[in-house]
């Protein structure tokens, strides 16, 4: 039987990998087929960042195994605590995480099992329906995309990648 | 290096100092005999107006000595809706945790 430290571990450094992919795809653009492709890998590496946090909480590892939707809720919480850590100053860091909320309900939403009680059939991996229309990914404008590329959502990424090494740090040690 | 007790109230501080929506942080405290440990985990319950409600689900954090954070620490974030239930005991805390003392916004962010 494996321990949750396992298991945490586990998800952190799959975080890691799909990090690594989005941030492949933002140094080499021309390789991407498309933004969603890039979008899905920074949500699924919001989403193992938080539930491997979950799993040190003490969420058993079935509960999270075949659930989402945990990343408006905790992503804020995890980049607050890389921003303590790394940040001796905190002015101008309560406009960050403001737009790390925004963002990480955002990021939710991209997963297609978060639909928000339909409101919200946008996704980064299959059709939906809209006004009647089928609408593909390929040609969807999504919001996170902008939001990444403003100053605060560049501090985010960097907070991003630190929670990622530093959990993964942590839990090797 | 702080006492358990005084960490948690400058990680609260600090909490406050960058949340917005963060309204009340409060203590949770489990059996005395387990809060002695000396690696019992701070745990905080945050009573936060932009957080979305999906139950409790608390998410630990390491020590990390190098920034001045000597102890594990638990958050627990939840809407004022969530925390009336925890109130009205129809939302229950795991392990046995109770609601303990509330950490209050530090004066000088009370203005802002």
């Amino acid at each position: 039987m494996n321990e949750p430290t396992d298991w945490a571990l586990g998800y952190a450094q799959q975080a890691n990998a799909d990090s690594r992919a989005w941030e492949l795809y933002e140094q080499h653009p021309e390789a991407v087929a498309a933004e969603c492709h890039k979008l899905l890998f920074l949500q699924m590496a919001c989403e193992k960042l938080c539930k491997a946090h979950f799993i040190r909480g003490g969420t058993p590892v079935e509960v999270l195994q075949s659930s989402h939707g945990y990343v408006a809720k905790q992503l804020p919480t995890v980049i607050k605590r890389q921003i303590i850590l790394m940040r001796q100053n905190l002015n101008g860091m309560q406009g960050v995480l403001t737009l790390v909320r925004r963002l990480a309900e955002e990021i939710d939403v991209l997963n297609p099992s978060v639909r928000r009680d339909g409101r919200r059939p946008d996704n980064c991996e299959y059709p939906w329906e809209a006004g009647g229309q089928v609408v593909s990914p390929l040609n969807w404008r999504f919001h996170p995309l902008r939001l990444c590329n403003v100053p605060a959502g560049r501090t985010f990424i960097k907070l991003l990648r630190e929670a990622i090494d530093r959990i993964i740090d942590e839990l090797e040690h | 290096m702080p006492t358990k007790d005084e960490e948690a109230m400058t990680l609260a501080e600090k909490h406050y100092q960058i949340e917005a929506g963060l309204t009340q942080i409060f203590r949770i405290t489990g059996s005395a005999e387990v809060e002695l440990r000396p690696l019992e985990p701070i745990k905080l319950l945050e009573v936060n107006e932009n957080t979305v409600p999906s139950g409790i689900m608390p998410i630990q954090f390491g020590p990390s000595p190098a920034s001045g954070l000597y102890y594990p620490s638990i958050i627990l974030e939840v809407t004022p809706d969530e925390f009336q239930r925890i109130q009205n005991q129809e939302l229950k805390l795991p392990n046995g945790w109770k609601v303990g003392d509330l950490i209050p916004r530090p004066s000088t962010e009370q203005g802002q």
